[in-house]
C-alpha cells in the first residue's frame, strides 16, 4: 500500500515513482501463490535493514529489480544475490508511471 | 530500494557524481548498508525528532541535487536534513529504543522491524556525531 505521504512524494518528485512502483512490484512477488505458500519466504534476517526482498525456504534470497545495469551491478555488490537470484521486470514508461500517481503532464 | 546512508565532504561531491554516484562504501565514504529508507521514511524520523510536519520534512528528504533525476538511469543521491544530523545524535540509548519503536509504527516503514530500526539508528548517531564534528554532509545513496 502506498500511503499518502509516499503519494504526495511521489506527485511532487517523480523521481519517486520508480521506488514506489518497485515497492508494488515487490508486494505482489510476496504475494505470490507460490511464495505466500512457502512459510519462510518472507524478507531476510529481521534484524537489519540490509537484506533480500524476498528470502524463499528461508534460506534462498531473491531481489526483485528493474532490468538495468545499474541495478545488478547494485545488487550483485550486497554479497547475497547472484545473478540468477535477481528476479527483474521490464522499465515502465514515464507516462505509466504518471497514470499510476494519476499525474498529468508528467 | 537500496537505501545507504553515507557522510562526505561538500567538495567530494563534485568527484563523485563525476564518477556516476558509485556505490558509496567503495568510493570510500563511511557508510551504513540499509534498504527501505525512502525519503517519506526518512521525513517521518526527522519529524520525530523535531514535531515538523512530515509533508514539510519530506522536501529536504526528497530533493535531489541532479537535474531530473532517475532512478533507471543512475543511483539518485539525497540529502539527510541537517536537523536529522544534528537532533539524532542527541537522543540517550533508553529514548533510541523508544524511538525505533515509533518510527516502527508508521506504514511508510513497510512494517520494519524495531530491532533493526534500532541497530540502524545506532549506526546512524555514530556517523552523524562524526559527520557534525568534521563538518562533513549526510546523503543518501538511493538505487533501485
Amino acid at each position: 500500500m502506498t500511503t499518502p505521504l509516499q503519494y504526495e512524494a511521489a506527485v511532487r518528485y517523480p523521481w519517486l515513482r520508480a521506488a514506489y512502483h518497485q515497492a508494488s512490484i515487490v508486494r505482489q512477488a510476496l504475494a505470490d501463490q507460490e511464495v505466500a505458500a512457502d512459510p519462510q519466504a518472507a524478507a531476510g534476517p529481521e534484524d537489519r535493514l540490509d537484506r533480500p526482498d524476498v528470502m524463499l525456504g528461508g534460506r534462498f534470497p531473491v531481489d526483485v529489480v528493474p532490468d538495468t545495469d545499474v541495478s545488478r551491478s547494485a545488487h550483485l555488490a550486497r554479497g547475497y544475490v547472484n545473478e540468477s537470484q535477481l528476479m527483474t521486470y521490464e522499465v515502465p514508461s514515464r507516462e505509466f508511471l504518471a497514470q499510476i500517481f494519476q499525474v498529468e503532464g508528467s | 530500494m537500496i537505501t545507504d546512508v553515507f557522510s562526505a565532504e561538500p567538495g567530494q561531491l563534485p568527484g563523485y557524481r563525476e564518477a556516476g554516484f558509485p556505490d558509496p562504501t567503495g568510493f570510500g565514504f563511511p557508510t551504513i548498508r540499509a534498504r527501505g529508507l525512502d525519503p517519506a521514511a526518512l521525513a517521518i524520523l526527522d519529524a520525530l525528532l523535531s514535531q515538523a510536519a512530515p509533508a514539510e520534512a519530506l522536501e529536504s528528504a526528497a530533493t535531489s541535487p541532479t537535474d531530473a533525476p532517475d532512478l533507471y538511469r543512475a543511483p539518485v543521491i539525497t540529502m539527510v536534513s541537517a536537523r536529522t544530523v544534528q537532533l539524532l545524535p542527541a537522543v540517550d540509548q533508553n529514548q533510541l529504543t523508544v524511538l525505533a519503536d515509533d518510527w516502527a509504527e508508521y506504514d511508510e516503514l513497510g512494517g520494519k522491524s524495531p530491532i533493526a530500526l534500532r541497530a540502524f539508528l545506532d549506526q546512524a548517531q555514530e556517523l552523524f556525531r562524526s559527520a557534525a564534528a568534521n563538518d562533513r554532509i549526510v546523503c543518501v545513496w538511493n538505487c533501485l
